[in-house]
């Protein structure tokens, strides 16, 4: 009898949970900043359910002025599975903080307000971080570089921007960008 | 009949060594949190403003670069002692507190999913170490989370369209973000081969609340779900799942022998 219950106390459960996601989501969530701080514990488990277009971050930088720009390059890529990754994976998990990075950034440029330039936002700061992290072992000297948020095609090339920054010379803005 | 209290100690077993390893990971990527990195706490804290002054100070503390990698360092040897000697109730009061700084420190999560999981768990560890009562209920929160968790995915995934059809695979698996290996790639340019994949994912996920129901399928499901994870690491790199994922299912084969 008490398994009878249980199983249909579980069944319950999961009927009300496909009734609930025939629901839309009309809203960008709660907006309560202590709520915000135990949302971990309540988790949606959305996995792979994102299917608009592949968003990457590019970037092209030089060292001196007299130099051009070269092509776009893509930021980054999840290195190649091995053995050892398989128990600590600290390069892959990086990476996989910085795609999660890109769905916050995604967010918040959809829900800014104009009321400040979206420069001063934090998920502006950190990607301008994640850029300048990724590509400052690859130059001895000072360098200037620009990076930009885009969408892609087939083959991975830059189809059409999101956002694109300023010109920043190793941290700094290039004042005339 | 198995002694909840039994399960929840091997269950805390291999939490420790899942959360040793995570561990391990964050020490070894120091740079990306130093004021030169990427998640620099005196650009993060502005997350925070909201907080009484107290409680920010206290985090402007301990996230700092050297004090947030000796909290790792601790957590490491914490979840050592975990998996070696499981008893007691403070280590996962410790775990589950460190787990959470990691939250606040990288904007809600690091890991996504895992993070949530690992959370979770630790969190029933400790409540379920009171009581034996609360073990009980400890393992059944577990269940039902982990169960959701594959339930909800299938749910979003068989409301689209992609998924239905199977370009979604090849969506993923060529994203440039992975590097997938070779020969999924090229299988998942075979729209059959991709239709069958998806539907075998979506029907595995959906159809997961069944692990309760009968002792032959609680063994099919968790091993079908070690190679899920298992594929899934070797396509997305996602070992923390893997790790997590599999240290929940000892509580699913507890709760499903009382059913």
């Amino acid at each position: 009898m008490n398994s009878i219950i249980f199983l249909l106390c579980v069944l319950l459960y999961f009927i009300l949970i496909v009734i609930f996601s025939l629901f839309k989501k009309t809203s960008q969530g709660i907006n309560n900043p202590y709520l915000n701080l135990i949302k971990p514990l309540i988790p949606s488990w959305k996995f792979y359910d994102d299917f608009e277009e592949t968003r990457l971050l590019f970037y092209r930088a030089k060292e001196s002025e007299e130099e051009a720009f070269g092509e776009w390059a893509p930021l980054y890529q999840n290195p190649k599975a091995s053995f050892s990754s398989f128990f600590v994976n600290h390069q892959g998990n990086l990476i996989l903080a910085a795609q999660s990075h890109i769905q916050q950034l995604l967010h918040d440029i959809e829900y800014h307000d104009d009321k400040t330039p979206f420069e001063e936002t934090l998920s502006y700061k950190i990607t301008k971080n994640l850029v300048h992290y990724a590509i400052k072992k690859k130059y001895t000297k000072s360098f200037t570089y620009q990076f930009k948020l885009a969408s892609v095609d087939e083959k991975a090339r830059p189809k059409e921007d999101i956002l694109l920054s300023p010109l920043y010379l190793e941290g700094q803005e290039v004042a005339d960008a | 009949m198995l002694d909840p209290r039994e399960v929840l100690i091997l269950i805390s077993r291999l939490m420790g060594v899942a959360v040793a390893m995570q561990s391990l990971e964050f020490i070894k990527m120091r740079e990306s949190i130093s004021e030169n990195g990427i998640w620099r706490w005196s650009e993060l804290r502005s997350d925070y403003e909201f907080l009484p002054e107290r409680i920010k100070k206290t985090l402007d503390w301990l996230m700092s670069e050297k004090h947030f990698m000796e909290i790792m360092n601790i957590r490491f040897y914490t979840a050592i002692l975990a998996a070696v000697y499981p008893h007691f109730l403070i280590i996962f009061v410790i775990l589950f507190l460190t787990t959470f700084l990691i939250t606040l420190r990288w904007r809600g999560s690091f890991n996504g999913g895992s993070d949530y999981l690992t959370l979770i768990i630790l969190l029933c560890l400790c409540i379920g170490k009171i009581h034996p009562l609360l073990a009980k209920a400890a393992l059944w929160y577990i269940t039902l989370q982990v169960i959701s968790s594959y339930f909800l995915a299938g749910l979003y995934k068989v409301k689209e369209q992609k998924w239905r059809l199977g370009t979604a695979i090849y969506g993923f698996v060529s994203s440039p973000n992975y590097k997938t290996p070779q020969f999924i790639l090229e299988k998942s340019r075979d729209p059959d081969w991709a239709k069958t994949l998806a539907w075998a994912v979506i029907l595995f996920e959906l159809s997961f609340p069944l692990v309760l129901t009968a002792p032959l399928l609680t063994k099919f499901y968790l091993l079908a779900g070690l190679l899920f994870h298992l594929g899934n690491f070797l396509v997305f790199g996602l070992n923390r799942f893997f790790w997590v994922w599999s240290a929940s299912y000892p509580a699913l084969y507890y709760c499903s022998q009382l059913v």
